[in-house]
């Protein structure tokens, strides 16, 4: 058994013990979620730019750009799906060590020879199993730090390209109230609605004395021009309340993606900087503090259930 | 005449006549060159606004108007078009240097990939290792306990370890192949 007093002595010499691999995961998580984000900015912007007749050489161009953006993402998706495959190399090692070693633990047993120590068999499971859990824990030094500088460079990218985006959400939303200015102003249906009102509330001003203010007491003629012009604007009530709704939502739709955008930059930013102590994590194998960036995601989250299509 | 559009009563604005709202979009068709040649997007959507409050409160029936409001609107609509156009274009500004940077990351994602692969790989050679060494010391012993009839049960055990560590090692040596 000179394989087992070797791997002993190694374990001992260079005083090898197991470390805890930090949980990859939740960032992982949080990438994927990014990535999502991106999407449905896209999504989004995309709608709005068809709703508002932007034509399509300035959309085959956004398409263009975002195509490059969503790639980014999916590159670091597979970035973090490589760290968990890593890690868990690592513990995949031990396991298979430990089988081993688990069977060497009954023969030792069935041996029940006092002059054998008892704590070989543990050695030897932990021992192939500690080396690739070190040689893991190093590949994921080694990628957080050689990552990290591009990481940092893609989010200061994203971060910018944000302010872009905004743009791109205000100006479409504008260019949509333009095209109901358009449509409003060929059957001048808000027009004659506003001098109508403007009319009644002159009327309504004139007829009201100081002395009685009841409406019932104005002039015959006031009272009968001002039920022509409360009729006139009921007639109309359903059309103008269809351009309302339309500009409610139009308003909606930027509300929410303008929402979106900036919750974006504050997860790209966590997470880019959460990215930054991972290395540091590893060296001194503290646990990985995720819950920021979570709580940022799960907020991003809840904004892509609000943005709705145009 | 200058007009102060944050302090603009629009509504009182609608009594005036076709001139004043000539004024007021001539004005407003300057700001809206000087926004254009400075190529601020902020400004550009500040007077795009404007415009639309112009044509919102300008009263279509005042004849003329309806003339004023379509330039509103096209200008308007230029302004905003070149907003998209330069967050567009500053966008595929950035997209080369974000290729690279993709480019960096499938790298490193690459490696990371490989590096899993290796451990996974030298994972399973040691586990043969250590059950071919295993076996090997096992066999040596129960052959030495046949020699001076030591114990029958001891030696049964033993040979129930070899055949369990085989199995074993065989499993794992089908998965390093398969």
């Amino acid at each position: 058994m000179a394989f087992l007093k070797t791997i002993m002595t190694t374990a001992l010499a260079l005083g090898l013990t197991a470390c805890t691999l930090p949980d990859i995961k939740p960032f992982a998580e949080a990438t994927s979620d990014l990535s999502t984000t991106v999407a449905s900015i896209n999504q989004s912007l995309s709608s709005s730019m068809v709703a508002a007749q932007i034509p399509d050489a300035q959309r085959q161009k956004f398409d263009e750009a975002m195509k490059w953006r969503i790639s980014a993402l999916k590159a670091m998706e597979r970035y973090s799906t490589s760290l968990i495959s890593v890690a868990d190399a690592g513990a995949m090692g031990a396991k298979n060590v430990g089988k081993v070693a688990d069977s060497l633990g009954v023969f030792m047993t069935a041996l029940s020879g006092p002059q054998i120590p008892a704590t070989i068999s543990d050695v030897v499971k932990n021992a192939y199993g500690v080396i690739a859990n070190v040689r893991s824990a190093n590949a994921l030094s080694d990628a957080f730090a050689r990552a990290d500088p591009t990481i940092q460079a893609i989010a200061t990218l994203l971060i910018k390209d944000n302010d872009n985006f905004k743009d791109i959400a205000l100006a479409t939303t504008r260019t949509r109230e333009n095209l109901i200015r358009a449509d409003h102003r060929k059957s001048d249906d808000l027009d004659i609605a506003q001098t109508v009102q403007d009319s009644l509330r002159e009327l309504e001003k004139s007829a009201a004395t100081d002395v009685d203010r009841d409406p019932s007491k104005f002039p015959e003629e006031t009272a009968t021009q001002i039920q022509r012009y409360t009729a006139l604007l009921d007639g109309m009530k359903g059309r103008l309340e269809a351009i309302e709704s339309e500009k409610a939502k139009i308003k909606e739709d930027e509300a929410a993606m303008l929402r979106l955008i900036n919750i974006m930059s504050v997860g790209v930013d966590k997470w880019a900087s959460i990215h930054g102590t991972l290395a540091e994590s590893m060296k001194n194998g503290a646990p990985l503090n995720i819950q920021g960036l979570t709580t940022a995601i799960s907020m991003i989250k809840d904004q892509i259930k609000e943005v709705k299509a145009p | 005449m200058s007009y102060d559009w944050k302090k603009l009563d629009w509504r009182a604005m609608r009594k005036s006549d076709f001139h004043t709202w000539a004024d007021m979009l001539t004005q407003l068709i300057s700001e809206a060159q000087a926004a254009l040649t400075a190529q601020d997007n902020a400004e550009r959507l500040r007077v795009s606004d404007v415009l639309g409050q112009f044509i919102d409160n300008s009263p279509n029936l005042l004849p003329g108007i309806s003339d004023l409001d379509e330039q509103a609107l096209g200008i308007s609509n230029d302004l905003l078009s070149a907003n998209i156009e330069n967050a567009i274009n500053q966008l595929a500004a950035r997209s080369v240097q974000l290729i690279s940077l993709t480019k960096q990351i499938d790298t490193v994602a690459a490696q990371v990939e490989k590096k899993a692969a290796s451990i996974r790989l030298d994972s399973i050679n040691n586990f043969i290792l250590s059950a071919t060494d295993i076996v090997s010391s096992a066999k040596a012993l129960k052959t030495s306990f046949e020699n001076v009839k030591f114990d029958d049960t001891l030696a049964k055990q033993i040979e129930g370890l070899i055949t369990q560590i085989g199995d074993i090692k065989t499993k794992v040596q089908a998965l390093k192949t398969g």
